[in-house]
């Protein structure tokens, strides 16, 4: 570029443009989605829902206090009681997973939708119902899952089960225990990893890679990124 | 109307009306209208924000409230994209307001996060190609860099011009500014660009070939 910079040279300035074809492709299913979810609801019919909830929310304050107090109750005690077993501990946490990501706003979803995987939701109902899933430490998931990467944050806890369609799931969650990364090891499809979560709002966990020169591949026909059923 | 300088949706005004109406409940129309405009308005975020993570959250952010606004909006003749760019002008202006922000380059990325861009992951494979295509020109580099520094009333005006090259006209429908206006601020803030740009001339550590983009991507 000259000393100078004029009008005419600005306007021949050359820009770059950037295709991102993945996050195009998750964003729109993930915008697709929900798109019912925010437009079927005629304005009429959403406003006098809107006016009813409100309605309800005050009359339901008190009832929700005590209920709430009564949950915060009963869950200090349950972690009193004791250790709760290994599968039990990791279907809570999917579960807990699974309510983090639920009570999270359509923007919230839909970024970490387009982010990580598109089917975290459902994998953390499969490892709600999975008999071997397994809470895991960063330690005891990197022996277990050699493809984990160790540049994923030390700090999440992992949820390791194995689906219905036989792949190995690794689900790490950060302390809100939101969802943040998964990695699927599809050993029906040739032993083929694919991994997701380069961190969700910042939270956490840093790209993925294999190890060892390990390649990773991706076995999805045309979907946008994970193995799913 | 005519829809020269923008990203057609559809061939002709009339029709752009209703597929807008029909996206309102309908998500393959939504899909259309997304298809064809997620380049320009993705893009735009990202010229602006200079950092392509950032970039993605904001677009998501965009189309959300696209969708969620689409009850709402009102046919005014304009073309759609325009109340995209406003949408995203906005979005943009919120996250400077807010932000605590740094840009990232590739080098940075892996020296801070051992990040290594020969990841075959699709959206890592995104991320770090969108970077290294948003950072080859170091002309655009050197000018995003200036741009940023300067006041953000500037930084919009200028940015749709030179970086997504609009006419005045159009930046005064997607700023919502009156055309006088919007001529004002870009004469002023060219001037403002100009002595940055002269300021730069006299530091070695402005100059585009300080840091040219090192990483490819394998594929």
């Amino acid at each position: 570029m000259k000393k100078t910079l004029s009008h005419q040279e600005l306007t021949r300035l050359a820009v770059p443009t950037v295709a991102m074809p993945h996050h195009e492709a998750r964003l729109k299913y993930a915008l697709l989605s929900s798109h019912q979810s925010h437009l079927a609801k005629p304005n009429i019919a959403r406003s006098i829902q809107k006016g009813w909830n409100t309605i309800m929310a005050h009359k339901k304050i008190m009832m929700g206090g005590a209920a709430l107090g009564a949950a915060v109750v009963g869950l200090t005690v349950a972690s009193l009681v004791g250790p709760m077993t290994a599968t039990a501990s990791a279907q809570g946490m999917a579960r807990q997973g699974a309510q983090a990501l639920t009570t999270l706003s359509p923007v919230e979803q839909a970024k970490i939708q387009a982010r990580t995987s598109l089917g975290i939701a459902t994998d953390l109902q499969a490892a709600q119902a999975a008999k071997d899933a397994r809470a895991l430490s960063y330690t005891e998931a990197a022996a277990q899952y050699p493809a984990l990467s160790s540049t994923v944050s030390h700090d999440l806890a992992f949820v390791g089960f194995t689906r219905d369609d036989g792949a190995k799931v690794l689900i790490g969650l950060d302390r809100h225990r939101l969802p943040v990364y998964e990695l699927v090891n599809d050993t029906t499809h040739g032993n083929a990893a694919s991994v997701s979560g380069t961190g969700v709002g910042g939270s956490s966990g840093a790209p993925s890679q294999p190890i060892n020169g390990t390649p990773i591949t991706i076995p999805v026909n045309g979907t946008a990124g994970m193995v799913h059923n | 109307m005519q829809l020269f300088g923008w990203p057609r949706v559809v061939a002709h005004m009339d029709d752009e009306q209703a597929l807008v109406e029909r996206a309102r409940i309908d998500p393959a129309a939504f899909g259309q209208l997304y298809d064809q405009t997620y380049g320009a308005i993705s893009n735009y975020i990202l010229r602006r924000v200079g950092d392509v993570a950032t970039a993605q959250d904001l677009t998501a952010e965009v189309y959300l409230k696209a969708m969620q606004g689409l009850s709402r909006y009102q046919w005014r003749g304009l073309p759609f994209t325009a109340w995209l760019y406003r949408i995203a002008a906005n979005e943009i202006a919120s996250y400077f307001r807010g932000r605590r922000h740094t840009n990232l380059s590739l080098d940075e990325l892996r020296d801070d996060y051992q990040f290594e861009p020969a990841a075959t992951l699709d959206l890592e494979r995104d991320l770090v190609e969108a970077q290294y295509q948003a950072c080859r020109q170091a002309d655009f580099r050197l000018i995003q860099r200036l741009l940023s520094q300067l006041p953000p009333k500037y930084q919009e005006v200028l940015a749709l011009r030179y970086f997504e090259k609009k006419s005045l006209a159009d930046i005064a429908l997607i700023t919502g500014k009156n055309l006088n206006t919007v001529k004002s601020l870009s004469a002023r803030g060219l001037g403002c660009l100009r002595r940055a740009y002269i300021d730069a001339q006299s530091h070695s550590t402005l100059q585009p070939s300080a840091r040219q983009p090192v990483m490819k991507v394998e594929e």
